[in-house]
């Protein structure tokens, strides 16, 4: 399993679209992959619940991966998430 | 054969069948199963989900080229959210658990999930709760064999050469008309003056509005005719009128035949006086046909419809792509007009402390502008990049005071520094104006003209304002009258202001582009003109055959006239001088 924590540096934060992104991006990995902010740990293959996590800019995150992958898993989020969802800012 | 009178639009005749739009609102049936209903109650649940899914599917493929980027990611995060977990499987549980329908058991999980959005601090994310809703209702319809009836993405019917039937028209609605190829609509509220009539003046469509309540005589798929003109609608006509009404189709059509031959001449009165004619555009698509019709360049670009129909601000990139675009296509001067938003023009998106005002004394555009910094120094940015690639000017609308004009004009010089220092192309000599548009503005337009390069009159609020008339308001549209004297000494006043100050005064609004009143602008000393391409070469042929130098006794007679009748008695011999 691995574990990182990271910052959502996106303006719009895990908007629907940026969840989507990171939704679909998790999708491609076997592995089980997890975001926790606060209290709430979100599966982040389920676009509802990553939304639900409601984190603006500026949260902190913890990705967590967990099987087949989750190093992949672990590289590919957070570029994703370093590279502002791939969106025009 | 039914005819029902309202307010025409254009002067063109439609004839299609009816399409009548019918509201959204879905109401949820509840009932209960037994327990040997459950499995084909989930089956029936996930073969909605399914059907959606594929919709979706379709939506996408056949998503328009023009289409902003972010409607696919869209679409993309919505179907995701279908066959969520926390969508689909939780519906499921509940209809095994609760023993209830499937329409029953995803609404009782929408709401839960709406419920958490509401909570959420972050005003954006609060938003969500809305797409929630979208994706259930869209389940929802596919459960009860709802179609979509209404002028959204959902309706994938062929609405082409149909006419559309309604109570009102959103702007966002009438977005669809232009996508869809409708072929007319007519509406029970709306007047000359509003959004949907400008928005068919600007598609060359004839329709009636204004209807008051008949348009519920009409069903789906009634034969309709729609004549602009006369602002009359025949439903089911018969083979008499039909081939009448076919014929004047034929009529009208052999006149634009004619305009088309006045493409190429220059534009100047017939005793030499050279008139620019510019056309008004709201979106890249407007350029084609002011091309077509030889337009001297943009009056009016109004940047709104950029801002209109989306969640999220267009960021100075997309603008500055979308300016220059046009700049480029126009391959002629276009004014940009700064946002414009408020009245009944309103943003979907947030933004911080949004405040929007539906009043047209509020909060709107150069003052919520100057009240969101963040929103129109953007724009101002991108305008300014735009300009490196053409003759663009920036246009400020409904600035009433000086401090305003200061104001704005301080930004676009910090601007200016801010793109000089990162060595961006600008054209450091752009004009800026202002629309005129509030009578303070008219009144003061000596001095106005003293701090800006041109000045524009917008006749469509000035007239609002002067006569103390909301335009949105059917009930005192009658009072509407660009013949008003206190109005025709205002516009009389700006253009004077704006020869003792040597600076260019175009007009703007519909008037520029109703026939009935371009003699007598011609008057009263306007030499630019800029309305929809569509009026444009009928206003050129008046222009073509008037000889300013005759004008001035009548025009001088009308806007002093004390009564309403005589200046129209007038107004029709000037017409036919």
């Amino acid at each position: 399993m691995l574990e990182q924590q990271i910052e959502i540096i996106n303006k719009l934060g895990l908007h629907a679209r940026a969840s989507a992104k990171l939704v679909s991006t998790a999708a491609r990995f076997g592995c089980r992959v997890e975001v926790e902010f606060g209290s709430h740990t979100a599966d982040a293959k389920s676009i509802m619940s990553v939304m639900m996590l409601a984190a603006s800019v500026g949260s902190v995150v913890t990705l967590r991966t967990d099987g087949n992958e989750e190093n992949e898993a672990m590289v590919a989020v957070t570029a994703l998430i370093t590279n502002y969802f791939n969106e025009e800012e | 054969m039914l005819s029902l009178f309202g307010s025409g639009i254009g002067r063109g005749i439609a004839i299609g069948k009816a399409y009548v739009l019918k509201n959204s609102d879905i109401e949820i049936p509840h009932s209960s199963l037994g327990q040997s209903e459950v499995a084909s109650e989930v089956k029936r649940f996930r073969a909605a989900i399914l059907a959606t899914e594929n919709t979706y599917k379709d939506l996408l493929k056949n998503l328009d080229k023009d289409a902003p980027k972010e409607s696919a990611a869209f679409i993309n995060a919505h179907m995701l959210m279908l066959r969520d977990p926390m969508i689909m499987d939780t519906s499921i549980k509940i209809i095994r658990s609760e023993l209830v329908n499937a329409e029953y058991a995803l609404q009782t999980q929408a709401d839960i999930l709406i419920k958490v959005f509401e909570q959420m601090e972050d005003a954006y994310l609060r938003a969500k709760k809305a797409d929630v809703q979208h994706v259930a209702n869209r389940v929802l319809r596919n459960l009860l064999k709802i179609v979509s009836h209404s002028l959204d993405e959902f309706n994938n019917e062929d609405l082409g050469g149909k006419i559309i039937v309604g109570k009102d028209l959103s702007p966002a609605e009438t977005i669809f008309i232009r996508a869809r190829k409708v072929a007319s609509f007519v509406t029970d509220l709306g007047s000359q003056i509003s959004h949907t009539a400008i928005i068919a003046r600007s598609l060359k469509m004839p329709a009636v509005v204004g209807l008051h309540g008949t348009t519920r005589y009409i069903n789906d798929n009634d034969l309709l005719i729609v004549d602009g003109m006369r602002g009359i609608i025949i439903i089911d006509p018969s083979d008499k009128v039909l081939r009448e009404y076919k014929s004047r189709q034929s009529k009208i059509r052999a006149r634009q035949r004619h305009l088309n031959t006045l493409t190429k001449i220059a534009s100047k009165t017939a005793d030499g006086v050279r008139i620019q004619l510019l056309g008004n555009i709201e979106t890249a698509k407007d350029v084609k046909a002011l091309t077509k019709v030889n337009a001297a360049g943009v009056g009016l670009y109004r940047t709104e419809y950029l801002f209109m129909n989306r969640e999220q601000a267009p960021n100075e990139t997309e603008q500055f792509r979308e300016y220059k675009r046009i700049t480029i296509s126009v391959a002629k001067p276009v004014v940009i007009r700064t946002l414009d938003i408020g009245g009944d023009k309103q943003l979907d998106f947030d933004y911080p402390n949004k405040h929007s005002s539906e009043s047209p004394l509020g909060l709107r555009a150069v003052r919520m502008c100057l009240n969101y910094v963040e929103i129109f120094k953007p724009q101002l940015r991108a305008i300014l990049r735009a300009s490196a690639f053409g003759k663009v000017s920036i246009m400020i609308p409904m600035v009433s005071n000086f401090d305003e004009i200061d104001q704005v004009l301080s930004i676009i010089k910090q601007t200016k520094a801010e793109l000089k220092s990162e060595g961006i192309a600008y054209d450091s000599r752009i004009k800026v104006g202002a629309m005129i548009e509030v009578p303070a503005a008219a009144i003061m337009a000596d001095l106005f003209a003293q701090k800006l390069d041109f000045l524009s009159i917008g006749t469509n609020d000035l007239i609002q304002y002067t006569l103390a008339i909301d335009r949105v308001d059917d009930a005192v549209n009658y009072l509407y009258d660009p013949m008003h004297p206190a109005v025709l000494q205002l516009i009389k006043q700006v253009i004077r202001a704006g020869i003792k100050a040597d600076i260019p005064v175009s007009l703007c609004g519909e008037m520029a582009g109703n026939v009935r009143y371009t003699r007598l602008l011609l008057g009263l000393g306007l030499k630019n003109f800029s309305m929809d391409a569509t009026y444009l070469l009928d206003v050129k042929d008046q222009i073509l055959r008037a000889d300013s130098s005759k004008l001035k006794y009548l025009v001088g007679k009308i806007i002093s006239s004390d009564n309403p009748s005589e200046a129209r008695d007038h107004l029709d011999k000037l017409n036919q001088l």
